[in-house]
């Protein structure tokens, strides 16, 4: 039998170990508070691969983003069973490519995942990023079950101020986030911010607490290293699932950034709107994950 | 015989093993295992499945012929033609719960067991109510002595948890009837094996009873000559029906499965595989079920019992309109045919990738026992998928194509707008049309300024996404219910969404950049 001090000291020593364990794999990796470039580029013209290419460039290389060692999760938008021509998930050539650009710079293992809307493996399959991100060598995770979430607390969150966040956000060194754009019914566009609705477990609270401060809340527990957005064929109508009667936009496009509310703002723009249109935008801004204004930003427009 | 015949028993006893292995082992990978192929091994093995084949043959004769045509006959006349003529091979080479209890041999050890008697009337008076209940229009509850039933829910919701245990995977739904029950009755056959070989199936199984008394009169089966056994007992210790009584010099050929292990034992060649042979008399090791007087009775009530129950059928359990109608998977047309074909295996709950189909509880429409409904609590029904339909082994889901199924109206959904997170909270929704895959709910922008629901039954196929995605809890803004009879649905116009802010970029914006 254990003394009832003894068990306290054990307890309370378990207790420290387990708070300071989980406090140091919530942490991530110190770029929470980073000031982000004000670096946008996008490019027009050519093919998925060579517009991806470009705009890496540009940015100095994946090198940049990807050191040799490194640990990368990419997360696309695997939202929905879809082919790739209704263009309501991420293009399946540019998440290839993007997997063989990290691995080209050395990193240790490339995974990609969402937490589909639709049933996970089915998602996975049709929008063919499965097939595709293998290809290239990537490992492909579910993201259809709780147990790989993880409980964490987002500092300086509104009102999403605990949710359960996919573990290979909380393990990989190097976060890109690739989404697709497309009008969307609820919240009106879902372009870098709203991806990262992927990442949490439960969704449903996001509506809840509502929609516009959730989607800039869950972008503040860790900013991506990159955000990639695939503006090839954008959905201008029937978002973001996609319908027989869904009109769209060829836009052959690729913006990339490491502003998560300038992309957005960018998007939005694309959409042939204002960033005012979208709550999420400006809150995101308040909250300090972005600037919205384009003046600010130096914006390269290119063309292959 | 020459000393070739016992070569060719033992080579016509592997191929049976090498069947009987097969279809475990295929069943093993299509009830535990996900995605297509394994689908597709499910498909294949549960096709060629007695009770199911017969409950599809008979729904098609009844339907004239009308939903998967002859094709869908084919199984149950193969297997009762072909017992007739080459006797009981089925038992021993498809059934999967047959081989399964075969392996409890395995556990018992060699030797040991003696040949066990039958006790008749309890076969006939749970075949007879197997068919009366199935004519009943309560299969469901008739498939609890089906072999293929209580291997299939064993699996499904026994197994596939545990090892979605093991892969961490959620669980949810998991019915504590359907588990106890199927655990039970696979464990209590098991069990009964144990003590008597294969004592379910000379005693209990209907399907055995029926092929049993095939076999008892079919042209070629095997058959033990009295004059030349000697009552050695080697035979009996192998049999793995528990059917040769030594003492008597007989074999019971309506318990007997074809295993034979007998020919390979025998050492004075007593038993042989064959016709009635040059001997006039009938020979003493047939054991009929009952005699001329007894079947002539049985036949003459039974025939009157089963055109009085056509005539007058189903009736008896009506439907509970008090309760709403649970959602039926696509393809079963309307509640009192579904109830009436379905066996309740649990194949389709098993298969279905979004684990929405599940089984229901207590009686739907005080007949169905656990067949499956949709649970738009766990998960909803994928727009284009098709696997219950295609895996179905009875004639309970008609099996529609995708561009088919697309039209199906399993349910309806129903908006209450007083619920909607838009109009309660004033804040941005929308999360039952994101994922309304015909566009029966779609946002409009409203008084409200923001993008509120508008909802469009005639469009609407009761796939359930909104009412899964609906954060409101637990009463849902937007919930579906079931229909009596499904029905299909319109196609959706494709202007549909010409009411969405288009932004101002034309067609062929592709030079300018936009910002």
């Amino acid at each position: 039998m254990m003394s009832r001090r003894e068990f306290l000291r054990k307890g309370g020593a378990l207790g420290i170990t387990g708070a300071v364990a989980l406090l140091s794999k919530k942490l991530p990796q110190g770029q929470l508070w980073a000031q982000p470039s004000s670096d946008i580029v996008a490019v027009k013209g050519g093919s998925l691969s060579s517009r991806l290419d470009r705009a890496l460039q540009e940015l100095g290389g994946v090198g940049a983003f990807v050191q040799k060692g490194q640990t990368v999760v990419i997360k696309p938008n695997i939202g929905w069973a879809q082919e790739p021509r209704i263009a309501a998930t991420t293009n399946p050539e540019l998440v290839k490519r993007l997997v063989e650009q990290c691995l080209q710079a050395g990193a240790k293992r490339v995974w990609v995942f969402d937490h589909s809307c639709d049933n996970g493996p089915a998602s996975y399959k049709a929008s063919r990023i499965e097939a595709y991100a293998k290809e290239a060598g990537a490992v492909v995770v579910s993201g259809d079950k709780s147990s790989i979430y993880k409980s964490v607390i987002i500092p300086g969150a509104v009102k999403l101020k605990k949710t359960m966040v996919h573990e290979l956000i909380l393990e990989a060194d190097v976060f890109i986030n690739v989404p697709v754009l497309k009008e969307h019914s609820g919240a009106g566009m879902t372009s870098a911010m709203k991806n990262l609705m992927g990442i949490v477990w439960d969704r449903g609270e996001f509506h809840r607490l509502g929609l516009d401060q959730c989607i800039a809340d869950c972008c503040m527990y860790r900013r991506p290293t990159l955000n990639l957005v695939d503006a090839d064929r954008i959905m201008l109508t029937g978002g973001p699932r996609g319908h027989a009667g869904s009109k769209y936009d060829e836009q052959n496009m690729l913006i990339a950034s490491t502003d998560i509310v300038a992309i957005d703002a960018v998007s939005a723009r694309t959409l042939g709107q204002v960033p005012e249109n979208f709550g999420y935008i400006g809150k995101g801004e308040r909250q300090g994950l972005g600037i919205a204004d384009l003046s600010r930003h130096a914006i390269r427009r290119i063309r292959i | 015989m020459s000393r070739s015949y016992s070569r060719g028993a033992r080579t016509a006893r592997i191929l049976r093993q090498i069947s009987a292995v097969f279809i475990l082992a295929a069943l093993v990978v299509a009830f535990l295992v996900p995605g297509d192929t394994a689908n597709l091994l499910a498909r294949a093995v549960s096709a060629w499945q007695f009770f199911p084949a017969a409950d599809r043959a008979v729904y098609e004769v009844l339907s004239g012929f009308k939903v998967g045509g002859i094709a869908a006959c084919i199984s149950a006349i193969v297997i009762l033609l072909a017992t007739g003529l080459f006797g009981r091979w089925y038992c021993a080479a498809l059934c999967p719960l047959g081989t399964l209890q075969d392996l409890t041999a395995l556990i018992q050890g060699k030797g040991g067991q003696r040949y066990k008697r039958s006790f008749k009337p309890l076969r006939l008076a749970i075949l007879l109510a197997v068919i009366v209940l199935s004519l009943l229009g309560a299969i469901s509850i008739a498939s609890w002595a089906d072999p293929w039933s209580i291997f299939s829910r064993f699996f499904t919701y026994n197994l596939r948890p545990l090892i979605r245990l093991v892969h961490k995977e959620d669980l949810m739904g998991l019915s504590i009837v359907a588990m106890g029950l199927s655990g039970a009755a696979f464990m209590a056959i098991l069990g009964a094996s144990i003590l008597s070989r294969r004592w379910f199936c000379g005693n209990f199984c209907p399907v055995g009873s029926v092929l049993g008394l095939l076999n008892s009169i079919s042209f070629v089966r095997i058959r033990l000559d009295d004059r030349k056994c000697v009552s050695c007992g080697a035979c009996a210790s192998v049999c793995r029906a528990a059917c040769i009584d030594v003492s008597k010099k007989r074999l019971d050929a309506t318990r007997c499965v074809n295993c034979l292990s007998c020919l390979e034992v025998c050492p004075t060649k007593a038993f042989r595989y064959g016709g009635r042979g040059y001997r006039k008399t009938v020979s003493r090791d047939n054991t009929p079920v009952m005699n001329r007087a007894q079947f002539l009775f049985f036949f003459y009530r039974g025939a009157v019992t089963v055109s009085l129950l056509s005539i007058l059928p189903v009736r008896a359990f009506p439907a509970d309109r008090n309760q709403p109608y649970p959602v039926l998977p696509p393809g079963a047309r309307s509640i009192d045919r579904f109830t009436r074909t379905c066996i309740a295996c649990g194949l389709c709950v098993n298969r279905c990738p979004s684990k929405v189909l599940q089984p229901a509880p207590g009686l739907i429409a005080g007949k169905g026992f656990l067949v499956p409904r949709l649970d738009y609590s766990i998960s909803y029904c994928q727009y284009d998928c098709t696997v219950c339909m295609e895996v179905c082994p009875s004639g309970a889901l008609e099996k529609l194509n995708r561009d088919r199924k697309h039209l199906a109206k399993i349910g309806d959904a129903s908006l209450v707008k007083t619920r909607c997170i838009v109009f309660t909270n004033g804040t941005k929704c929308g999360a039952c049309a994101e994922h309304c895959p015909t566009g029966a709910v779609r946002m409009v922008v409203g008084e409200t300024g923001l993008p509120e629901p508008v909802f469009t039954s005639s469009i609407c196929i009761g796939c359930g996404a909104c009412h899964y995605a609906c954060p409101v809890h637990p009463l849902q803004a937007i919930s579906v219910t079931g229909l009596s009879v499904q029905t299909i649905a319109e196609q959706p116009s494709l202007n549909l969404f010409d009411t969405t802010p288009q932004g101002n970029n034309p067609e062929g914006s592709e030079d300018a950049f936009p910002f």
